[in-house]
């Protein structure tokens, strides 16, 4: 039955006059040809065989970036991204025995415990509503004390990271750490902190502090944090 | 049924017999049917080469490579029946012909040193014939990627469509302990770590020719966008300004990248002229515009912004300038992907729980839901619009999953350990 269709298709294929299978091989051809490297010996009559290179991904391993932050592709690439790569390595906060930390902090500050609210002198974290990127009245308090005491601590600099739960896009999560960080920088800086003591980052939701998959994990991890390594 | 299906096809074919470039169209994809094309396959057989004859589990293991990845490609595409055919020598169109199939595929491979060589030919069965007739030459180390060329071939022989069987998606995938990008075949195959940095990198995307991949690293301390060169391996900053650079998307032209920038305001969609180095800025306003999608034709660009007080997908005509708002339902809306056809977007939808993949008109409306699970996020179309992959899971585990474009046939994708995330499904290779 279904023989006896696909026949029937053949045949009417060449009474159109159209262009058997081996004709239609060849159209075909050219598209490989374009993009694949194709060669095409065809030379028996009727088959038309066709040759086609499979380009072979090459395996891409690109910045092999050691701690030191140079290498030859970097190095070579572009200067100032290899520049910033051994700027940025100090600020990272795997490290909290950094000695770039802060000539003479007004307290031991250095928050060894960077996640929760449990925090017992500033710079305390503050925390947002899902999706949202204002302060809380509740948060407020916290931060008036982060600004006294940057007031009090001239010398520190800081750099205010904005983060996300896991909920949602990573992209839009990213915008919208970026959103709550510079919020809070703007509210340091109407308490009298000096802008150019207040840099920002963010993390989106890349950098959850409770791994819970739950409201109680999320609320944590929408939050602004306080790095005073920068 | 089958016989009107073909009489169909003879008709569509006479309408347009002046142009000989397609033929016989033995599945007709604009009329879907229940009915599988039967296509036998014959066990690839192994053609030592000149001298080097290669040891039996060797040359048993490309076989099963081959024939593995076959199957796969045609099982994928939901088009076919496959029958195993006998393997036995000479005759191959005699012995399709008294079998039960339509069109049968047999292959031999020979392999010296890395070089692997298959040989490859398409009989209509019925007709009589051979449709393809193919050698293909590549790595041994990669056997499936020469059968996912030929299975494009097979598929544009028979449906006069072109495969995405060669294509491959990029993703994001926390395996090493960290997120890095990685490339694979679509089926989630021939996995290649592209970066390994060490830092966070996210939101992967092919440049339209499939030779670059851009994607946001904080490799330089701060979410910067950069391009890797598949071919050379060579990778550079294309943005690095203060705030974000994220969210890059190639122009159909390629000769522009639409992206999110915050500057010292509030992250706003830019296009970047590479050639000049130029920004333009599209959005301009206090909310967050991110994830923008190009319209296939580069006149438009949909784009998820939270100015109406929660994330919607909003449009703009990049002649025009002025935002048009395309979702209303939904608490969040996000991640639109603009269909190859240019008619639907996909995109993101919570309506306060979980996430799932809707598809809706390019011009907003008609929006249907896609999935159901929950989970479900970031929605990338095949080059042929027929497929549509995505990230899902709840909770502890994301992984990726292909679903026809209407929502059925969905299955979940093996591309190796990690929570996975952040699908692009690439360009046609070929």
């Amino acid at each position: 039955m279904k023989k006896h269709c696909l026949r029937t298709l053949a045949a009417s294929l060449v009474l159109l006059g159209l262009a058997g299978c081996a004709a239609n091989n060849e159209t075909v051809v050219e598209d490989v040809s374009a993009k694949a490297q194709t060669v095409q010996p065809g030379t028996e009559a009727g088959k038309g065989l066709q040759e086609v290179t499979v380009p072979e991904d090459k395996p891409v391993m690109e910045d092999l970036k050691d701690s030191s932050g140079a290498n030859a592709r970097n190095a070579s690439a572009d200067s100032t991204e290899a520049a910033a790569e051994q700027k940025a390595a100090p600020t990272s906060p795997t490290s909290p025995t950094s000695p770039t930390s802060p000539p003479s902090p007004p307290s031991p500050i250095v928050p060894q415990e960077r996640s929760a609210a449990a925090a017992t002198a500033p710079p305390y974290t503050i925390h947002f509503d899902f999706d949202k990127y204002t302060i809380n009245d509740g948060e407020k308090a916290l931060l008036e004390e982060n600004a006294r005491w940057m007031r009090s601590a001239s010398g520190i600099r800081i750099r205010i990271e904005g983060h996300a739960d896991e909920r949602g896009e990573t992209e839009y999560n990213l915008a919208l750490g970026d959103r709550r960080a510079r919020a809070v920088k703007k509210f340091l800086e109407d308490l009298g902190v000096g802008p150019e003591r207040l840099s920002t980052i963010s993390y989106g939701e890349e950098k959850p502090t409770a791994l819970g998959h739950d409201e109680e994990a999320w609320a944590r991890n929408r939050r602004a944090e306080f790095d005073t390594r920068p | 049924m089958i016989k009107k299906l073909f009489i169909t096809a003879v008709i569509l074919i006479s309408a347009i017999a002046p142009s000989p470039a397609r033929s016989n169209v033995y599945i007709d994809l604009s009329a879907p049917s229940e009915r599988r094309l039967p296509v036998a396959i014959r066990e690839f057989r192994h053609k030592p080469a000149q001298g080097a004859a290669l040891p039996d589990d060797a040359s048993k293991k490309i076989q099963k490579s081959l024939s593995e990845a076959l199957r796969g490609d045609l099982g994928f595409s939901g088009l076919f029946t496959i029958i195993d055919a006998p393997g036995e020598d000479g005759a191959d169109l005699k012995k399709c012909r008294a079998s039960a199939a339509d069109a049968l595929v047999a292959g031999e491979f020979s392999v010296e040193k890395d070089k692997l060589t298959v040989e490859v030919k398409l009989y209509d069965c019925v007709g009589g014939g051979e449709l393809l007739y193919r050698r293909y030459i590549g790595s041994a180390n990669n056997p499936a990627r020469l059968i996912h060329y030929f299975a494009d071939h097979l598929y544009r022989e028979l449906t006069g469509k072109k495969g995405i069987f060669s294509t491959r998606i990029l993703f994001v995938s926390d395996r090493t302990g960290n997120k890095e990008i990685y490339a694979a075949d679509y089926d989630g195959g021939n996995v290649m770590q592209l970066t390994r940095n060490g830092h966070i990198n996210i939101s992967p995307q092919w440049s339209p020719n499939g030779k670059k991949v851009i994607y946001v690293s904080y490799k330089s301390g701060t979410p910067g966008l950069y391009m890797l060169d598949m071919r050379s391996g060579s990778d550079s900053a294309v943005s690095a300004k203060v705030g974000i650079n994220i969210g890059g998307r190639f122009s159909p032209d390629a000769g522009r990248i639409a992206l999110t920038l915050s500057g010292e305001k509030s992250p706003e969609i830019y296009i970047l002229t590479l050639d000049t180095g130029d920004y333009r800025r599209i959005t301009d306003n206090y909310a967050i515009d991110v994830s923008p999608s190009w319209s296939p034709d580069g006149s438009k660009i949909a784009y998820t912004s939270d100015i109406s007080g929660n994330p919607h997908i909003f449009m703009v005509d990049l002649n025009e300038g002025k935002p048009k708002r395309l979702t209303y339902d939904g608490k969040y809306d996000s991640s639109p992907a603009w269909s190859p056809d240019g008619r639907s977007i996909a995109f993101s939808r919570s309506n306060g729980a979980d996430f799932d993949i809707w598809v809706m008109d390019s011009t907003g409306g008609n929006e249907r839901q896609l999935t159901f699970q929950g989970g479900n996020q970031s929605p990338s179309w095949s080059p042929d619009g027929r497929y549509i992959i995505y990230s899902g899971g709840n909770g502890a585990k994301t992984a990726l999953y292909i679903m026809q474009a209407d929502g059925t046939s969905v299955r979940k994708i093996d591309a190796g350990g990690g929570n996975i995330s952040g699908p692009a499904w690439s360009p046609y290779m070929q």
